[in-house]
Parts: C-alpha cells; structure tokens; sequence
C-alpha cells in the first residue's frame, strides 16, 4: 500500500497522467474520464499534489486514507493490489473530503 | 440414546445456533459484496468475510444483549416479582430468601454442590456464579463489538471519503449505540412479553408455562 502511495506521489510530481491512471481504481479512472476526455487527458489537467513523502497511514480492512505530501489519498485493496480510489482530497469539516479524483 | 434425551434441549438449540450463524454468514457475505461493489471494492470470499470485522460485529452486538438480557433478568427477579407470572418467584419470597431455603452450609443435603457447603470467598461466588458468568459475558462481548465495530466503521468511512474515528470516538458514536440499542430493545420486549403472557396464556408441558388449569393469579409454578 505505502508503494502504491510513494508511486503515485512520483508520478503526480512529474504530471506522468498515464501513470496516475494506471495507478488509480477501474472506477476512478472512468470516473475521470468524462465529457470525452480520456483518464489520461483529464488527470493530466488536473493539478494534482506531488512530491513528498508517505505520511501517516490509516488502514482498516481493505481500505486505506494516506497522508501524502500535502495530500491525502483513499486507497483500496483490489485483486492486483492497492489502488488509489480518490485524489487531490481536501478535507470538509465532518463531511466526506472533496478530491479531484474519485471512484 | 438416554444421554441424548437427558441434554436434547441444549443439542436442540446449540445446533439451531450454529445453523443460524451459517445463514448469517451466507447471506451476510452476499450484502457486504453487494456494498463493496457499490463502493469501489472488490467482492471477498465466505472465508474472508467470517474472519472480518464486519461480520465479527453482526455476530457481537446480538451476543451481547442476549446476555444483558439474561444478566439483568437473573437478578431482577431476585427483587422484582409479576404476580400470576410464570417467570417471577412468589410474591411473598422477594430478597435473596433464608439459607435453609437456599440449601447452603450446613442447610446442604448430600446432593448439594461443594461449594454450597463451603464458607466464605467459595460460598460467595458460587451463590452469585450465574450472574456473574452473565455480567462477565455481556461485557466480554460488548467489548468486542466495540472493537469490530469500530474497525468496520473505519472501512467504511474510509470507502466514504471521510476520516477514522478512535475507539473513544467509536463507542461514543451513533453507529455504536445505535447497534447497542436496537439489540436492548428487543431483549427487553421479549422479557416483558414473556413475564406477561405466561400469565393468562399456556402451552401444555412446557416448564415455560403454568399447568393448563391454574389460576392466572398462580405465580412461580410450571406446567
């Protein structure tokens, strides 16, 4: 999981869109992929955090919030391994965070 | 075949038990994929749906009120009584009654369990073993509804977008007491019905109800 967040980290910091789709969930990626954008195109003009570290971890069953950079990330466990399900995720008082991306 | 007789009561129900808790499983599993699905996960196997929290916490939020209920049951009815009940002692018997009634120490026959005829510390506990093994099973299992509970309400806050709560922060929750008391209210209501209807209902043989023919104002005796 902490691999899944240092990859995405990496590649949010060098804008590397194919690899953020690659690393997010089915249901994100079509998710971002809206209004006949491909995941590539629309991630690629989101400006998504970067760079960083792997901060704290919260993980309880196959679900997982990281606190990486200055974002926080929502990962889920799939048969492949962990994936990023919502990105770019700021934080809204006692309701859910708004991300960018999500699933 | 005696033995089987002599305990069919508890193989009748101990096997009714764990055919229940297969069907909790089955269709327990088939709800939580449905949500995982729902969310974004990916569905699990019966095996890792009976080894995970959320399961854990199906299971524990119905055992322990079953014991509360026994518990609160057990020493109630030392002090409280329901005149015509099947489920209450003689109205005239309220208390802990005399130790010639309780057979204990030298009040004892040669039937009596050991530590009815002990003194002191064995005495004791043995006198109030039922309740305490009640008290101590529906904390037991409370506590470990707290600790599931909060470890399936993470997931799924997290599968929310929203942040984990502490287990202070769980059992102060509304998820929590509202698991807690929609368990309690239906403990109490199968008390409260039973403690009334075995006043004016019967069913033949059943030590749960009066004999046929006894007055409804007939309190403490079985069929």
């Amino acid at each position: 999981m902490r691999r899944a967040a240092t990859d995405w980290l990496a590649a949010a910091e060098s804008d590397d869109a194919a690899r953020l789709c690659a690393l997010l969930t089915p249901a994100a990626a079509e998710s971002a992929a809206t209004g006949g954008e491909t995941c590539e195109q629309a991630v690629g003009d989101l400006d998504l955090p970067g760079g960083g570290s792997v901060g704290h971890v919260e993980l309880w069953s196959d679900e997982a919030q990281v606190r990486a950079g200055t974002d926080t990330l929502f990962l889920v466990r799939l048969g492949d391994g962990w994936r990023v399900n919502a990105a770019g995720c700021t934080p809204q008082g006692d309701r859910p965070y708004d991300c960018d991306v999500e699933g | 075949m005696r033995r089987l007789r002599d305990h069919g009561l508890t193989l009748l129900f101990g096997t009714l038990f764990l055919l229940s808790l297969v069907g909790q499983a089955i269709s327990g599993l088939a709800d939580y994929n449905n949500q995982q699905l729902a969310t974004g996960g990916e569905p699990v196997t019966i095996w890792q749906y009976v080894t995970s929290s959320s399961f854990a916490v199906d299971v524990a939020e119905n055992w322990q009120s079953e014991y509360l209920q026994f518990f609160v049951f057990v020493l109630a009815t030392v002090w409280f009584v329901q005149r015509g009940s099947t489920e209450s002692k003689p109205v005239d018997e309220v208390g802990r009654e005399s130790d010639e009634d309780q057979k204990v120490g030298r009040h004892a026959d040669k039937d009596s369990p050991p530590w009815a005829k002990a003194t002191g510390w064995r005495r004791t506990v043995f006198s109030h073993s039922l309740g305490l093994t009640m008290g101590l099973l529906f904390l037991g299992s409370w506590l470990a509804q707290s600790v599931a509970g909060r470890a399936a309400y993470n997931a799924e806050q997290l599968s929310e977008r929203s942040d984990p709560v502490s287990w202070v922060g769980y059992v102060t929750s509304a998820d929590f007491w509202n698991r807690t008391m929609q368990n309690w209210q239906s403990e109490f209501l199968a008390v409260a019905s039973m403690v009334l209807l075995s006043i004016y209902l019967r069913e033949r043989g059943s030590p749960e109800s009066k004999p046929v023919g006894a007055s409804h104002q007939a309190t403490g005796v079985e069929g």
